[in-house]
């Protein structure tokens, strides 16, 4: 699952997805996302933290509150660089983080990691 | 009753044709977001050429628009080598004649837009400089901004200098965007620092620069670390003209020495810990507690009794942070009735 608001962005990591042959959902809104993420249950979620309707950090906080999602492996992609929102990001245990400007082939790495 | 229907109809129509000149825009953005972002991402995996992707451009305009938004968010959120390909898109000759044209237009809109994409690209020829430079003089101060940013792309000093100088010398411009300009100013490249100092140097000595944007450029100079600049700082500290007596300006000299912990300033600093302006007594605090001898603390515990709250304030928070002799002179203070440091502590 891929919640990211920014097109160029999501077009992008839905291609390179696609391209290697992983199944996915995208959603451009938080609370759109959190939902899809609730009903699909997906294996890993890609979460943008500036999103409209609800910030990344509250649909992490929410699927690590209910047991059905609290296993859901998240790697959040965020633009800001600040330490203490990747504190926040682990405190919630966040399973990956990637700050924006990234490598896609990195990503993708990442997640392979991360569903291995 | 007629009048009062006719002006209705009109309102109403042109509502009307609003609404449909926005929903065009709209769907014809979506269809070219549909036409080019499958190109583009067929392009970064090596699908397709730069040839084949300029083969795929039908009408200039939004079009254009369209497929250089894509590429700008791309750049902004990318790093590796998807970057420099993108980046080749934009010197696509369809491109890069739309903009050069823009350069020509008689609109200072359509000429920002223009200045935006040249400082973009970093790709400056002499012609589209000489265009440029021509914009610096506008009487409208987004374009001769634009223009400028455009132009501090260049790999070249002089040109990036002539840019810098167009913006200081006007006093329209806002502390942020003049610092922004030296930013911009400022290359990464090894080797110009030499070059950039002199070239500093002479804009801060420049007549035509009023005396706030001088003490904004020093401040600039001193934040990019132009260490090299300090002796010329220092002699001009020394210096009695009115020129570096002018408060921005010897306020960002005072702050240069204690940035640049040049130890030789601090007994002329202290000789500022009375002037008049409470800006420039601040910078003395602060540069003196940068210097931190024994002397220079003194000073700042005269301060503590200064009229003004930010010096006060300062010289609190300087005596903190200066050790054990800052603590004990602090402590001290609170014994002092004329004094109520104690409160300003507890803020800290």
């Amino acid at each position: 699952m891929v919640v990211e608001d920014n097109a160029a962005i999501a077009k992008l990591i839905t291609f390179k997805l696609k391209r290697s042959g992983y199944k996915f959902e995208h959603r451009e809104n938080g609370k759109e996302g959190l939902d899809a993420i609730k009903e699909l249950k997906p294996d890993l979620v890609i979460l943008d933290v500036m999103l409209p309707s609800m910030n990344g950090f509250e649909i992490l906080r929410q699927l690590r509150e209910d047991e059905n999602t609290s296993d859901t492996k998240v790697i959040m992609l965020t633009s800001k660089s600040r330490v203490e929102d990747m504190e926040k990001g682990f405190s919630l245990k966040v399973d990956d983080y990637m700050e924006k400007p990234f490598k896609p082939d990195e990503l993708l790495m990442r997640i392979q990691k991360a569903l291995n | 009753m007629l009048i009062l229907f006719v002006l209705t109809l009109i309102l109403f129509l042109a509502s009307v044709t609003t609404r449909v000149r926005h929903w065009t825009y709209d769907k014809l953005t979506e269809t070219y977001q549909e036409k080019w972002y499958p190109i583009i991402l067929s392009y970064i995996d090596g699908g397709i050429s730069s040839e084949e992707v300029e083969e795929k451009f039908d009408k200039g305009g939004l079009e254009y628009a369209v497929f250089e938004k894509i590429i700008f968010e791309m750049m902004e959120n990318l790093k590796g080598e998807e970057v420099p390909k993108l980046q080749e898109l934009l010197y696509l000759p369809p491109i890069f004649d739309h903009h050069f044209e823009q350069l020509k237009s008689g609109s200072a809109a359509t000429r920002i837009k223009a200045c935006n994409y040249f400082s973009y690209i970093r790709l400056i020829n002499y012609r589209i400089i000489e265009k440029l430079v021509s914009f610096l003089d506008s009487d409208s101060s987004m374009l001769a901004f634009s223009a400028a940013s455009a132009l501090t792309a260049s790999k070249k000093v002089n040109i990036r200098a002539r840019a810098l100088r167009a913006i200081t010398e006007t006093p329209k411009y806002s502390r942020m965007a003049i610092l922004e300009m030296i930013y911009k100013f400022h290359s990464k490249q090894q080797g110009q620092l030499e070059e950039e100092s002199k070239r500093l140097k002479k804009l801060i000595k420049s007549k035509e620069v009023p005396p706030e944007n001088v003490g904004i450029l020093i401040e600039g100079a001193i934040e990019l670390g132009y260490q090299n600049l300090l002796p010329f700082f220092f002699e001009k500290l020394q210096s009695t003209r009115y020129r570096w007596r002018n408060p921005p300006v010897l306020k960002a000299l005072i702050k240069a020495q204690g940035d640049f912990f040049n130890v030789e300033a601090a007994e002329l600093i202290r000789k500022f810990a009375n002037h008049a302006d409470p800006k420039v007594r601040k910078a003395v605090v602060e540069a003196l507690s940068k210097l931190g001898g024994k002397e220079d603390l003194d000073v700042i515990y005269r301060l503590l009794d200064d009229d003004d709250f930010e010096v006060k304030y300062t010289a609190v928070k300087a005596l903190d942070e200066n050790g054990e002799a800052g603590q004990k002179l602090l402590k001290k203070s609170f014994e002092d009735p004329e004094l109520y440091t104690r409160a300003l502590v507890n803020t800290l």
